[in-house]
């Protein structure tokens, strides 16, 4: 899989999927692409831009211990058009071959391999799905925004030993006032 | 007036796309008439008119997300076609290379993914468990090795062509990337846990099919036309050579140029299926209705092209001799044959000196205002057929995919299987699975077999908001 080979090492996945010809759907892999230019993927961290999630990434991801997941949503989205949200795994693999969702890879992670990371959904609001290639103006300003948090997350999680304590500084960050919106509920299956 | 009943599947499980199965009683609960109806429309004959040719692999290859391979580059040979060009022998190379790891990919799903709970669990088991996550908690060493198989024949097109769905690959005249020697080299690590999850899965078909002897020798078993891609050996071959017709009893044997198949093969139409039914024009509808895929590919061969594969074979013809050449379970045992000749094949190529060749393109401008390519995809024979003016803008195409080539074989099946298990208003739910069993030992994608708009019988409703029918339009 592009991005996914040679995974041993990696315990800090982000994950961009989305279709980049049907506009913002592809903010997934716009925000992955950059993160990827500024850290390349060198190390514990591994950034992946993909059409969709397919059940054979599950390999890959079977030693992380955080994935973050970006991906467009339709759902007006307060904050700057974007929110983070946990995942759970899920077990219903309806459509594994078709369409699979975060929280069903995850949950054939866990089905596969016993265990399952601790994983994010990072949805970044989309207002055009039309067909073409590029961003709106406004998903393009959320993509800015989304890439600095994420690229913060990175770095913190490049600094501590723990992946996972990393990302529960988020929650401390939306105390903060560091501009973090933080979904109180998990992402729906 | 009989007083009949009418039992519904609706949606088909386990399948790529939609369809569903209409069983009609009559008034003692026997079966009177049975369907499989195939309930979307794409359009991709039509709208692909006024494209410039070069497009269509590229246009093509969305037709599904599973074949995109198949079609693109059935595609890029009718594209070849039309300029007039042989292309360079490292193209076919790694053609035929991207071409394995669709195989690969391929088979992998089905079986592993969509035929291996039926197989693991039983019909009759619990609907709960019979399903990929039923396979994962019972048996999670074959589904690990079903998701690296599929992995691997995966690996193999994005190696080639960036990624694995709807990779921009083969082109007019050749493809756009050689392949470097590390990513050979990578490529070829890879084969050993293909082969072990090749042969996890044989030898499991094999144990299953002792087991199941007397099921398989009743479920939709008939004979018929075979239909398959052959070499001058009489090998299957996935990319070229002769189209053969073998019935399966070995009564009738010819080949031709796939070139001419419009000579010998025919579209039959159905108001209640936006399926079409090819046949050969011979034998007329229905009698000249064949099967493709695996099954058909596996009959028709006088051998394998490969040694491994030649040697399953020989092992495939000892167990089924006694009348099981036309049973519809056998799909699943000659599909891992073919894995394992697919596998094989690839080997060779990555191991050959072309495969890192530099060049892959050879350029021409229209020199024939008519291309046809074929090709053997994973379900079967795969056709590609367009008309340009001279400026290369496509003015007409024709496609007939392999689900479409079994249309006629699927209802056949669906009949036969219905016929067997449901008796005097009697029906179970691992009775409704063996008919939904019967359609998904084909592997059909539904969404490839059904592009043409504008020559099917349609019929189209329109409603308001408040959902009031304001126009109903109908072509019959």
């Amino acid at each position: 899989m592009d991005g996914f080979q040679n995974s041993e090492t990696v315990n800090i996945w982000i994950i961009g999927y989305g279709n980049r010809n049907r506009r913002d759907d592809g903010v997934g892999p716009h925000v992955a692409d950059r993160l990827k230019l500024r850290f390349g993927d060198a190390g514990r961290v591994r950034m992946v831009s993909v059409h969709q999630l397919e059940p054979e990434i599950a390999e890959a991801l079977r030693t992380s211990s955080v994935i973050i997941f970006i991906d467009s949503s339709r759902e007006m989205l307060p904050r700057g058009g974007r929110a983070w949200s946990r995942i759970r795994p899920v077990l219903d693999m309806h459509g594994i071959t078709h369409s699979l969702k975060a929280g069903t890879l995850l949950g054939l992670i866990l089905l596969l391999y016993d265990r399952c990371p601790d994983a994010w959904m990072v949805s970044v609001q989309g207002s055009d799905y039309d067909f073409g290639e590029g961003l709106s103006k406004s998903t393009e300003r959320s993509a800015i925004r989304v890439t600095g948090e994420v690229a913060r997350f990175i770095q913190r999680g490049l600094k501590s030993n723990s992946p996972t304590k990393a990302i529960n500084d988020n929650d401390r960050m939306e105390n903060n006032n560091e501009g973090f919106y933080i979904r109180s509920k998990p992402w729906p299956a | 007036m009989s007083d009949n009943r009418k039992i519904t599947i609706n949606p088909i499980t386990r399948l790529e796309g939609h369809g569903k199965v209409v069983i009609h009683l009559d008034s003692d609960g026997n079966v009177e008439d049975a369907k499989f109806h195939v309930t979307q429309f794409r359009g991709f004959e039509r709208f692909c008119h006024g494209r410039p040719f070069e497009e269509m692999p590229i246009i093509t290859q969305r037709i599904c997300g599973i074949c995109p391979v198949s079609h693109q580059l059935a595609s890029a040979k009718a594209c070849d076609a039309i300029l007039g060009v042989k292309i360079p022998d490292a193209a076919i190379a790694l053609r035929r290379l991207q071409h394995m790891g669709q195989f690969i990919q391929s088979h992998a799903l089905h079986f592993f993914y969509l035929a291996s709970p039926d197989l693991l669990f039983g019909w009759d088991s619990d609907p709960g468990q019979r399903n990929i996550v039923g396979v994962i908690g019972a048996y999670p060493d074959i589904a690990k090795k079903g998701i690296r198989l599929r992995k691997f024949g995966q690996d193999i097109i994005r190696s080639l062509g960036g990624k694995s769905i709807h990779p921009a690959y083969a082109i007019p005249g050749g493809v756009i990337n050689s392949l470097t020697e590390k990513a050979r080299d990578d490529l070829l690590t890879g084969f050993e846990p293909a082969y072990d999850a090749c042969y996890s899965g044989l030898d499991f078909i094999k144990e299953w099919l002792e087991k199941n002897r007397d099921e398989i020798e009743r479920f939709a078993n008939f004979q018929s036309l075979m239909t398959g891609l052959v070499n001058d050996a009489g090998c299957p071959d996935m990319y070229d050579g002769k189209l053969r017709i073998q019935h399966s009893s070995g009564n009738i044997r010819m080949e031709f140029d796939p070139g001419d198949y419009l000579n010998f093969i025919a579209e039959h139409v159905e108001a209640w299926s936006y399926l079409k039914f090819p046949y050969f024009r011979e034998q007329g509808f229905p009698n000249g209705s064949y099967r493709v895929g695996p099954l058909a590919r596996v009959n028709i061969a006088d051998a394998m092209s490969t040694s491994k594969a030649q040697s399953e074979l020989l092992t495939y013809r000892e167990k089924t001799r006694d009348g099981l050449s036309g049973s519809t379970l056998l799909f699943h045992y000659a599909r891992l044959i073919e894995l394992l000749n697919c596998l094989e094949v690839a080997e060779i190529l990555l191991q050959s000196e072309v495969i890192c060749g530099t060049d892959i393109q050879n350029r021409a401008s229209v020199s024939n205002n008519e291309g046809i390519g074929v090709i053997e995809a994973p379900r079967g024979t795969l056709i590609h057929h367009y008309r340009v003016d001279k400026y290369g803008v496509i003015e007409d195409v024709n496609l007939i995919v392999a689900t479409g080539h079994n249309n006629q074989a699927m209802n056949q099946s669906v009949g036969m299987v219905a016929r067997e298990y449901i008796r005097e208003g009697h029906v179970r739910e691992g009775i409704l699975n063996r008919i939904e069993g019967a359609i998904r030992c084909y592997d059909p994608c539904l969404s490839c077999s059904t592009h043409a708009l504008g020559q099917m019988p349609l019929n189209v409703k329109i409603y308001s908001k408040d959902l009031q029918l304001l126009i109903q339009l109908q072509r019959d």
